[in-house]
């Protein structure tokens, strides 16, 4: 597309810029006035500055910026950042749930204080994870971590008077200390054997071989370690049922659409760029073999969040474990990697990543739904949502998409990713994973499906009784239920681009 | 094999010593607590309360901020010494001037937001503040 | 006219269309859906007279509309249309049967107050629907979804008064004894689709094409059970025949047509006399290219056809309502057909089925008739004098048992005494097999002659036996009309195939049905069907000899039956003379117990083996299922409380795991060398 060539080359990050313009002129609204918060003007300003970046990384993807066909991936400033079709499409992922979240927010805040930090800190978050999608050296890749880590601490604490949210937030905040230290430990220890923190040089240093086996793989577990936290794989998994059912219901949709998705995006780079298997599996001796590890936490993070999510009594709950049973689906786009693929690495990485986006949004909707019956005080427990179908019947609906979407169940577009997701792993020889994942997903059917029922049978205990319509959680809910049920049609140019961008890290 | 042989044995002997020593003693010697033992060392001093004092918080907020600029301040000294050369060997001053405004400027957005929102303002706590009034009355 | 085939798909839609109509806004109707109903089959009457001349022109139509499964090894499912001589025949037969059906039933429903008049006329535009489906399919598999499709609707409209207690008895029971035979039919297309890779009658992949191949040496194909290719296509074509005996009600499988009786006669008249039952014979004489390289199976399809011919002939005898004769009837009547096709004689078959179709639909229509005037009562023996009191009825009625009882010129004897012609010439050839079914078919003309006079002298001769009949109700232009215009094809039908003219005066080219089953696809037409029939024929007397002998001895058989009948019954006050028949009488009247025999089969075979498997599927499966939930859920719980929610926990928990996957690794990886 003539217009791009005629842009400088740091334009290429328009959507982090964007971002990070937005959130500082939130900063300056809230300042006009510090006594008081105009909820629409900061909620309109975010949601607005999400979707000029959705709309920038839209128009690059289609106009082929960093993709092959207009010369490769832009790599800028001495190559600590890199824009290519992958971070565009995970950009697109971030800023799509961002927009849902703050839109959400506008009612969800409605009666609260610390408006502008609140909305500040979800754009904040969303440039560090934009930037986690674009970084392409370590030390980018710790820093726009943590950008994207910290104001999520805070954001989960959000309800200071509300001593679960406080108390989640505080966890949180421990584990994710502790895993950003092994994280750093694991990367100095990979700088030690390399002595650089570039991905594509440390590949080539890799690729000349190296002694320091044990040191180099003790650095690739760590850093495996500090994704897995980010993206709440087991074993370092343990913050997140407390941190999303803690945290403000808008919060958790965030953090666990958007923030998984930014720990997948920054895990699929720096392994397959940094550690490409064929190099790390036949290295001085012996062998680093990562995939084995993915595969190892895939199974593992898959049967503990589905087991756990079958025998839970409260539906934050249940849908926060189902999160972590959905990123061991995601982890089987890493786990399926071969060292003689090919092609089908980039089919699975690319069906890992469309999985991804509808992932984001399907459960972001789910937990917004949550949100909206928090605003009608109805409760928490499968039984407070006896009956909602009768007062709430679009919101209802909109609810069963989403539960019928994650269990994997057409028409809906969870159907068709996850179907997608299991192919290309069974193409890639893994057919014990896609059977491990096709079991889960059996056993997801049930307890999505007891939300299903508690809201359209059940007969309510006491009458319910619906005050409000939200109109900002209501836009937000049926937008990403028409946008789950559209990706089942409109499945093919996802997963198209996708393993098309994703066959280009290879 | 042979090189972690000796980190292993290390760890192990790091952790187990104590472990032994602090275990060893506690089933030898005889267990008589009394109030002068268990009191606090303050190098001679009689210690006064406890030393779990709730601090202001405030000295929390000025800490964060301290750190932010501080570190601020230890990432411009690397551009200040290559801010002549780099102009000497034909950068233009927009390139070499502008990353830094820049960044000044986004931390000048977080310092004006922080200040009009009360970071840097003393605040008491409600407990402090109540008991000044009441010793007046007193 | 050349574009007029293009417009064959719109034949079978337009009584969906009238279907749908009827379903959904029927009760805003004026008539209950009925105009909807007579508009959509007069619309496909007249496409259908259309595609019949374009036909007649030598046009024919073999297109694939819709493929609705792409196999990857070249198996495509696919929705067609065959329009060749057969099929245009067949749809005209229907469209016109329908049309006046529909027609009648503005008098027998909508003027007799019925209820629930849309659930009637959608299941009418929905069953029209499907038989011309049926009729025009190219494929095997689109041949079995509308036969199954029309036993769908007949079951919905012999049910249609379902509040009683015999309909729905006898709707199941319909659907029940068919769908056993379709069982052994979807077996055979499977077969079919397995050995030839294709299920289409015409065309270049056609399997009855390819089987003669196969048979020649020129084409490999797959057998199963390691049998060679006669003995494999023979098995093949007996599955299929298994839908065939369903569908037409043939011995073993006739006993749900009787108890069809209980819908509506215009039900009676479409469905379950002229073209429902057809769809079987049909079905045979659509495949016949297939049928023919199997002299085994022809032969048992003659057999079936001769003993159910004779077997249904007299149980009709004894019956007392006008409408079981007429039952029976049309099961010996479909067993000619099966007789001609099986013994060789195509043409004769078909020029059957089409009279039989305009014949039996007036017969029934005409019971309709008397059934409105009698108050719904069908007991013949209430009935007597009607022909005075319903004259348009009568001579109708009488033209159309005419033609049943095969007395020339009428309609029924130039097809019937053909049938028997081709059995007799093919059986002389060499075939006992043959000349048996002959002697059956034969014997079964006197019968049929017998019964069909007993019913036309206790309806309409004699002395009104009861108050009804004394005084019977009125039926209107649009049960008149429709009978007129059957009584009149009733009668002069017969004139398209006179082959007995043309043998014994050598008058040629008067045949026309075998000139125009003779065109169109070469594989497909008469002429070829002709050449490979497995059968020699021998004369007695030479040809013309044969013709007049064989012409003879039938209609002396058959009005020697409607003589004896005279002398029963047509008298003023006639009796009942079935005790004179002695122990014979009870076998006929419980129909030689094969109603009691399928039960039994159901109640003391099936029954025992169900409860055996339900006890496995309740203990095994069952018990199977709810132990994998239960193992989840008490797994779930467990696992659930490594959550103890104490952050030291957690993160002892992460350094244990990040420890142990480091000693994994790292021992598999040979960090530690």
């Amino acid at each position: 597309m003539t217009p791009l060539q005629t842009l400088p080359e740091w334009a290429a990050t328009a959507p982090a810029i964007v971002l990070a313009l937005t959130g500082l002129a939130l900063l300056l609204i809230d300042t006009i006035d510090p006594d008081s918060t105009n909820n629409g003007l900061l909620a309109g300003t975010a949601t607005l500055g999400a979707l000029a970046a959705g709309g920038i990384a839209a128009w690059f993807l289609i106009g082929g910026t960093g993709m092959e066909s207009t010369g490769g991936a832009i790599s800028l400033y001495g190559d600590a950042l890199v824009v290519d079709g992958m971070s565009l499409f995970f950009t697109l992922i971030f800023t799509s749930v961002t927009a849902m979240v703050t839109v959400a927010s506008y009612d969800y805040l409605a009666d609260e204080e610390y408006q502008g930090e609140f909305y500040s800190l979800v754009i904040f978050a969303a440039t560090g994870m934009t930037l986690m999608g674009m970084s392409n050296s370590l030390a980018t890749v710790f820093v726009s971590l943590e950008l994207a880590s910290l104001p999520s601490y805070a954001l989960v604490a959000f309800l200071k008077k509300d001593r679960g949210s406080i108390e989640a937030g505080l966890k949180y905040f421990l584990i994710g200390a502790l895993s950003s230290a092994v994280f750093a430990f694991g990367i100095s220890l990979v700088f030690a054997v390399t002595g650089s923190l570039v991905l594509p040089e440390v590949a080539a240093t890799l690729a000349e071989g190296t002694e320091l086996v044990g040191v180099l793989g003790l650095g690739v577990l760590m850093i495996a370690g500090g994704f897995a936290f980010k993206t709440a794989s087991v074993p370092f998994h343990f913050w997140a049922p407390e941190a999303y059912e803690g945290a403000p219901a808008p919060v958790s949709a965030f953090l666990s659409s958007a923030s998984k998705a930014a720990g997948f995006a920054v895990a699929f780079r720096v392994f397959t760029v940094a550690f490409p298997l064929e190099t790390v599996t036949a290295i001085g001796g012996g062998s680093v073999d990562w995939s084995l590890l993915f595969a190892l936490l895939a199974v593992v993070t898959m049967t503990l969040g589905n087991f756990a999510a079958a025998t839970q009594e409260n539906v934050k709950r249940m849908l926060a474990y189902s999160s972590i049973g959905h990123a061991g689906y995601a982890l089987i786009g890493l786990a399926a990697i071969t060292v003689d693929g090919g092609a089908a690495n980039g089919d699975v990485l690319g069906a890992s990543m469309a999985h991804l986006l509808v992932y984001g949004f399907m459960n972001t909707g789910a937990f917004l739904f949550i949100a909206m019956v928090e605003k009608w005080g109805l409760g928490r427990t499968f039984e407070d949502y006896n009956g909602i179908a009768s007062k709430a019947p679009i919101a209802a609906t909109a609810m069963t998409v989403f539960m019928f979407s994650l269990a994997g169940l057409p028409p809906f577009g969870g159907f068709v990713s996850k179907y997608a997701l299991f192919y290309s792993a069974i193409e890639s020889g893994f057919w014990w994973l896609a059977a491990v994942g096709a079991v889960n997903s059996a056993l997801s059917l049930f307890y999505y499906s007891r939300v299903v029922k508690a809201m359209w049978i059940e007969e309510p205990s006491k009458p319910l009784e619906i005050g409000s319509q939200p109109v900002g959680l209501y836009v937000a809910v049926i937008f990403a239920a028409v946008g789950t049920v559209l990706l089942l049609p409109g499945f093919q140019p996802v997963i198209e681009t996708a393993q098309t961008v994703a066959a280009a890290l290879f | 094999m042979s090189d972690w042989i000796a980190i292993g044995a290390m760890g192990l002997v790091g952790v187990g010593l104590p472990l032994a020593m602090m275990a060893v003693s506690a089933l030898l010697r005889p267990s008589v607590p009394e109030q002068g033992k268990s009191a606090t060392y303050e190098s001679g001093e009689v210690p006064t309360g406890t030393a779990r004092v709730q601090f202001n918080i405030q000295y929390y907020m000025v800490a964060l901020l301290f750190l932010v600029f501080d570190i601020e301040t230890v990432l411009i000294f690397p551009w200040t010494v290559i801010y002549r050369s780099a102009l000497e060997q034909g950068a233009s001053l927009a390139t070499v001037l502008t990353p830094m405004l820049v960044f000044i400027g986004v931390l000048v957005v977080g310092l004006v937001w922080a200040w009009r929102n009360g970071a840097v303002k003393w605040v008491k706590s409600p407990q402090a503040s109540r008991r000044k009034t009441e010793r007046k009355d007193a | 006219m050349a574009g007029i085939l293009d417009f064959a798909p719109a034949i079978v839609l337009l009584p969906f269309l009238s279907f749908l109509i009827a379903l959904g806004a029927g009760r805003y109707m004026p008539k209950g859906g009925a105009l909807a109903g007579i508009g959509a089959t007069a619309g496909s009457f007249v496409l259908s007279i259309a595609t019949f001349f374009a036909v007649s022109g030598g046009q024919t139509y073999n297109q694939t509309i819709y493929t609705w499964a792409e196999g990857l090894d070249a198996i495509n499912l696919t929705f067609g249309l065959l329009i060749d001589p057969l099929s245009s025949m067949m749809l005209v037969i229907v469209t016109l049967v329908a049309l006046l059906v529909h027609v009648f039933s503005l008098g027998y429903m909508n003027d007799e107050g019925e209820t629930g008049l849309p659930r009637y006329y959608a299941g009418l535009g929905l069953f029209t629907a499907s038989m011309l489906g049926f009729v025009v399919a190219d494929n095997l598999l689109m041949a079995f979804m509308f036969f199954e499709l029309v036993g769908l609707c007949s079951y919905l409209l012999i049910g249609f008064h379902f509040r009683q207690d015999g309909p729905p008895s006898a709707a199941k029971k319909a659907f029940l004894v068919t769908r056993f035979g379709d069982y052994f039919f979807l077996i055979g297309v499977v077969a079919v689709f397995a050995t030839f890779g294709s299920a289409a009658f015409a065309g270049p992949d056609a399997f009855p094409v390819l089987a003669e191949e196969a048979l020649n040496g020129e084409h490999s194909v797959n057998t199963f059970l390691g049998m060679g290719e006669q003995a494999w296509f023979t098995v093949v074509g007996l599955l299929v025949l298994g839908g065939v005996v369903g569908k037409s009600a043939q011995f073993p499988l006739h006993t749900w047509l009787p108890d069809a009786m209980e819908g509506p006669t215009p039900v009676s008249a479409l469905i379950h006399a002229a073209t429902m039952v057809a769809a079987g014979v049909y079905l045979v004489a659509r495949m016949y290219g297939f049928y023919v390289l199997t002299p085994t199976t022809l032969a048992i399809i003659a057999l079936i056809g001769g003993f159910t011919a004779l077997f249904a002939a007299t149980m009709g005898v004894v019956k007392k309502e006008i409408k079981q004769v007429l039952a029976y009837s049309t099961i010996s009547q479909y067993g000619y057909m099966m007789l001609g096709l099986g013994a060789g004689g195509y043409v004769a078959a078909t020029f059957h089925l089409m009279t039989h179709a305009f014949f039996k639909a007036l017969l029934f229509l005409g019971a309709g008739s008397v059934i409105i005037a009698m108050h719904h009562n069908e007991n013949m023996w209430d009935m007597g004098g009607l022909k005075d009191k319903m004259p348009v009825t009568y001579y109708a009625f009488l033209s159309g048992s005419l033609a049943l009882a095969g007395i020339v010129p009428f309609a029924g004897f130039w097809s019937k005494d053909e049938v028997l012609y081709e059995t007799l010439i093919h059986g002389l050839g060499g075939s006992p097999i043959l000349l048996a079914a002959y002697a059956m078919g034969l014997l079964a003309v006197f019968f049929t002659g017998f019964y069909t006079f007993r019913m036309v002298f206790l309806t309409f001769h004699g002395e009104p036996r009861s108050g009804t009949a004394r005084d019977p109700h009125g039926v209107r232009w649009n049960v008149k009309g429709p009978l007129a215009v059957l009584g009149v094809l009733a009668a002069t039908t017969g004139l398209v195939n006179m082959v007995p003219v043309e043998k014994l005066f050598g008058i040629e080219g008067i045949d026309f049905l075998h000139q125009f089953l003779d065109g169109s696809f070469s594989s497909l037409n008469a002429h070829h069907y002709a050449e490979l029939i497995p059968y020699s024929s021998g004369y007695i007397g030479g040809e013309a000899g044969t013709v007049a002998i064989g012409a003879a001895v039938s209609l002396g058989f058959a009005l020697g039956g409607a003589a004896l009948a005279h002398v029963l019954y047509n008298v003023p006050e006639p009796v009942e003379h079935t005790d004179k028949l002695g122990s014979i009488k009870t076998v006929l009247y419980n129909n030689y117990y094969q109603d009691e025999y399928q039960v039994w089969i159901a109640t003391g075979v099936v029954q025992p083996i169900s409860r055996v498997l339900d006890k496995f599927d309740q203990g095994i499966v069952d018990g199977v299922v709810n132990g994998i939930s239960s193992v989840s859920l008490f797994a779930g719980g467990r696992v659930k409380r490594i959550q103890t929610g104490v952050v030291s926990n957690y993160a002892a928990l992460l350094t244990l795991g990040l420890t142990a996957l480091l000693l994994g690794l790292g021992l598999l990886g040979g960090w530690f060398a």
